[in-house]
């Protein structure tokens, strides 16, 4: 090495040279991104984009502000909203670390050993752990036609019957229920049996407003309706929920609250998502419902079939074939749903529905899988 | 203060400060031993003193070289303007091509400080010719105000 050759070797990249290497680089990882086909997981039912920045920088100011303190336990402000919402007193809502952990609670304190919880079933398989984890017996319904048959529910109610559970619209099937059968149902149920309504994927329906079956907790004080923040407002991580009953179901609520409530970082993303959400939320809710209607517009022209839902997802049935015959098919064409076995059918797989480009993704997979053009 | 302002980070996202990231090389440099970093230091030091004296030419040596060059010219030619013209048109060449020089000195000055070990990411050039100016001017107002100008009749034993 000459004695000039020893020097230069320090010289460094001038910043042309380095943003030359970055757009080599970048042209490389789109080439082979492009060559790739993404996978487009359908088996999840949350929303799939991140959250609004807005909302998640309310969570961090929150931070910023000091988390030494306790939080208010009673999540004042997001409890006053959701009630100027709901038209209801904000003492009949209780916040809590997600719908299912008020579910839990609320399974604890009204079974006793051996009292029984009866749920439809497939449906969301954590009500059957909730009634064992409280030290009940879970009954499950079959329902009919991918349905809940609230006459099966109403005939499977025993002496030990303590709550019937559920999910409207019903989690893995979409099913819905409308207000006046379960104001049937709800007049039909014994003095000692409370219905706990988880109305997770509400904001997907467009049988009736979102409210119809809520206001039923004006005149029946052992309905109790829990909703989410977790589907359609997107922010499972944060773990908030919420519960709706009638001013004669104080004791109840409070019983299911969170003993120090929530925390201060999910209350100030909750109050920033209910004052700006509502055009979002209401958009996502309108894309699924399209989405929805085109997908099963095109299982016509399938070999499958699908009970109507009234949630983001369809609960997939082809003949011939088990749930998890169908989900590796699809995984082929790198599109992810979940096979029903988990959730309470071997026959099944549920597809969540998303924007237009994971439809595309869905029926195109379909037709592959079962040779369609 | 909106309740979400985003930038308003608290210092919870503390990026990395213009100016600080890491020198690129072509290649991983094959560094010498201790002596000739040793050497390098040394020649670096040199290197810096070279560029400081042909940066200071700017403001003395050179002005007074041209001044001389156009005042023969206007001897020689009987024209103050053309003079006048030699004098500034020199002064901005050699100005250029001092500068050129200089910045060819730096080049070879943050060579020889990274070749003796040190992580020399920027030169000195900026630094040298904003103190060459301050040193320049003060010695330039001394001359016009003090020596030349009403300070020395102020001063003088003949002032009123």
């Amino acid at each position: 090495m000459g004695l000039l050759d020893y020097y230069r070797q320090f010289d460094d990249l001038t910043e042309e040279e380095v943003n030359r290497g970055l757009r080599e680089r970048r042209a490389t990882e789109k080439a082979l991104a492009l060559e790739q086909v993404s996978v487009c997981d359908l088996s999840r039912t949350e929303w799939p984009d991140f959250p609004d920045a807005e909302v998640m920088n309310a969570s961090i100011f929150a931070a910023r502000r000091g988390v030494n303190g306790y939080p208010d336990r009673h999540a004042s402000p997001a409890r006053a909203m959701l009630a100027d919402r709901h038209d209801v007193e904000p003492e009949r809502i209780v916040i809590g670390n997600g719908a299912t952990e008020l579910l839990q609670a609320a399974s604890f304190h009204l079974l006793d050993s051996g009292d029984e919880l009866v749920t439809p079933w497939p449906s969301y398989p954590l009500y059957p752990l909730m009634a064992q984890r409280a030290g009940g017996r879970p009954v499950a319904v079959d329902l009919a036609g991918g349905a809940v048959d609230p006459d099966a529910v109403l005939e499977a109610v025993g002496d030990r019957t303590r709550v019937v559970v559920l999910c409207n619209p019903n989690d893995p099937t979409g099913t819905y229920l409308e207000s006046s059968t379960l104001e049937r149902v709800l007049s039909e149920l014994p003095e000692r049996v409370h219905l706990l309504l988880d109305e997770a994927y509400a904001q997907f329906q467009d049988r009736e407003p979102v409210d119809a079956a809520l206001r039923l907790t004006d005149r029946f004080p052992r309905l109790l309706v829990l909703r989410t923040f977790s589907k359609a407002y997107g922010l499972s991580g944060l773990r908030a929920g919420y519960a709706v009953g009638s001013a004669e179901a104080a004791t109840l609520l409070e019983s299911i609250a969170p003993v120090l409530g929530i925390n201060a970082l999910t209350q100030a993303a909750l109050v920033h998502a209910l004052r700006i959400g509502d055009p979002e939320i209401e958009r996502r809710g309108r894309l699924v419902r399209e989405q929805r209607a085109r997908v099963f517009r095109a299982f016509h022209d399938l070999p499958v079939d699908a009970p109507q839902s009234q949630a983001n997802f369809a609960w997939v049935r082809a003949a011939g074939l088990s749930g998890a015959e169908v989900a590796a098919r699809l995984e082929r064409a790198s599109v992810l749903v979940a096979p029903g076995g988990p959730l309470g059918d071997e026959d099944h797989v549920r597809v969540a529905i998303r924007g237009p480009a994971a439809t595309e993704r869905l029926l195109s997979a379909l037709r592959d899988a079962f040779g369609r053009a | 203060m909106a309740s979400n302002d985003p930038s308003d980070t608290g210092g919870l996202f503390v990026g990395r400060r213009p100016g600080t990231g890491p020198l690129r090389y072509r290649a991983q440099p094959a560094r010498a031993g201790a002596g000739r970093r040793r050497f390098d230091r040394t020649l670096a030091a040199a290197i810096l003193t070279l560029e400081t004296l042909v940066l200071l030419t700017l403001w003395g040596p050179q002005p007074i070289a041209w001044l001389w060059v156009g005042s023969q010219v206007d001897f020689q030619t009987g024209s103050v303007e053309a003079g006048i013209v030699v004098a500034f048109a020199g002064m901005i060449t050699t100005l250029m091509a001092t500068l050129g020089v200089a910045r060819l000195l730096d080049h070879y000055w943050k060579l020889t400080r990274r070749a003796a070990g040190y992580d020399q990411k920027g030169g000195a050039i900026e630094r040298i010719f904003i103190v060459s100016v301050g040193l320049g001017l003060t010695l330039f107002l001394i001359y016009f105000f003090v020596i030349q100008g009403p300070g020395s009749s102020l001063f003088s034993p003949q002032a009123p």
